[in-house]
């Protein structure tokens, strides 16, 4: 009884260890790439600046077909000054939100290809 | 021989008539008596003109709000602005009338209509703005001040003419400009995914918020308008229908497109002859 006591207070003690050490601290519980680079400016410069030309390229599809929406541009002027304020992650946020109504913009272009009366 | 000379005389004559008379395109004609039928049906209590009033003609406290308005016009001091502006001799001596074919009091009836050698819509704004650049004077902003004030003159002069704007039949181009201006104004966009249609033809008398939509047939019979809305903001309260259209497209958070370019040109010429064969009223106020 003593042996089986102590070989699972043993196994107890190890396991906890192990679950110690396994835990980094540092991490971030966000697990977004974007969240991950934050830690790394150069890193978020980077993926800001692509992520910025992306949602960029989208609004000149957008407008391309006449069908771009009215918030994308004040989007990106915010992501901007978000960036510039060092929020990050408000940046990237609306970067994503411009990027999401740019093609959204284009799919309602295709949608509305054949629009016409209803009577 | 004479019975030849004669026959080809007459046929001169009819055939010369053929290359000037425009007629309109059947096609447009048929969207124009199913768009004004589709209303006649859905307002039997309202004449043609009736339309004309908007949300006014749709409800009595608003028409009493509307007379009382314009018993006293809040606009009358900038339409004579207006008309002293379109009467100042450029300083090459020449009027803004020299640029227009017919008298003043017809030229709201003359646009928007298509030019077939450039291959575009011409709208009445441009055409005063072309005038003035022509004459060797500045450009002017479109949408509000000045432009606005002169074309509400030719709007008011204009009262009680009818419109009759023309896509001529067998006119490719001018037949895609004006299929090009239905389809903007049937296509819904922007972020609250409504068309024009969606406002101004499924629910004009409806309420939305506080205000009533207006029906889109005769919408057209009235502007440059003077709106309570923008004299509250910075400016003096007119605007274009060009103006108009912008702040619509803002409303349903779709991004505006430059005045004056092909989108709101052709729709403005859609726009315009679905109210063929409605009177101008002259500028009014609206809300």
């Amino acid at each position: 009884m003593k042996k089986l006591l102590l070989t699972t207070l043993t196994v107890f003690a190890l396991s906890a260890q192990a679950d110690l050490i396994a835990v980094d601290h540092g991490h971030n519980w966000n697990s977004s790439p974007v969240a991950s680079v934050i830690a790394s400016p150069v890193a978020f410069e980077a993926t800001f600046k692509a992520a910025v030309k992306a949602a960029k390229k989208e609004q000149a599809k957008a407008r391309k077909v006449g069908f771009e929406w009215r918030d994308i541009g004040k989007f990106l002027k915010g992501a901007a000054k978000k960036h510039k304020a060092g929020d990050t992650k408000g940046a990237m946020k609306l970067v994503k939100k411009a990027k999401n109504q740019a093609m959204l913009g284009q799919q309602q272009a295709k949608d509305q290809a054949n629009a016409g009366p209803s009577f | 021989m004479k019975k030849l000379t004669t026959t080809m005389v007459v046929v001169a004559l009819l055939s010369s008539t053929t290359a000037f008379s425009v007629q309109q395109s059947s096609v447009v004609q048929a969207d124009i008596d199913a768009f004004q039928g589709y209303f006649k049906k859905r307002f039997p209590n309202l004449s043609l003109d009736d339309f004309s009033k908007g949300p006014y003609a749709m409800s009595e406290d608003k028409m009493l709000q509307f007379e009382a308005a314009m018993d006293m016009p809040p606009f009358e001091d900038h339409v004579d602005k207006g008309e002293k502006l379109w009467k100042t001799a450029f300083k090459n001596g020449k009027t803004y009338s020299s640029c227009f074919s017919g008298s003043d009091e017809t030229l709201r009836t003359q646009f928007p209509k298509w030019n077939a050698a450039k291959g575009k819509v011409d709208t009445l704004e441009q055409a005063i703005v072309d005038c003035r650049v022509k004459n060797g004077e500045k450009k002017i902003g479109t949408g509000k001040g000045k432009l606005a004030w002169m074309s509400a003159y030719l709007t008011t002069i204009a009262e009680g003419q009818k419109i009759n704007v023309i896509v001529p039949e067998g006119d490719a181009k001018a037949l895609a400009a004006y299929k090009d201006g239905k389809k903007f104004f049937y296509a819904k966009r922007g972020q609250l995914s409504l068309s024009c249609a969606n406002c101004h033809v499924d629910n004009p008398g409806m309420r939305i918020r506080g205000d009533t939509l207006s029906p889109a047939l005769g919408q057209i019979t009235h502007f440059p308008v003077w709106r309570g809305k923008w004299a509250r903001k910075k400016g003096d309260g007119f605007g274009t229908i060009q103006r108009r259209y912008g702040g619509c497209n803002k409303q349903v958070r779709a991004k505006p497109f430059k005045r004056h370019k092909s989108q709101y040109d052709n729709l403005e010429y859609f726009h315009t002859v679905m109210s063929n064969g409605m009177e101008i009223s002259g500028t009014e106020y609206r809300q």
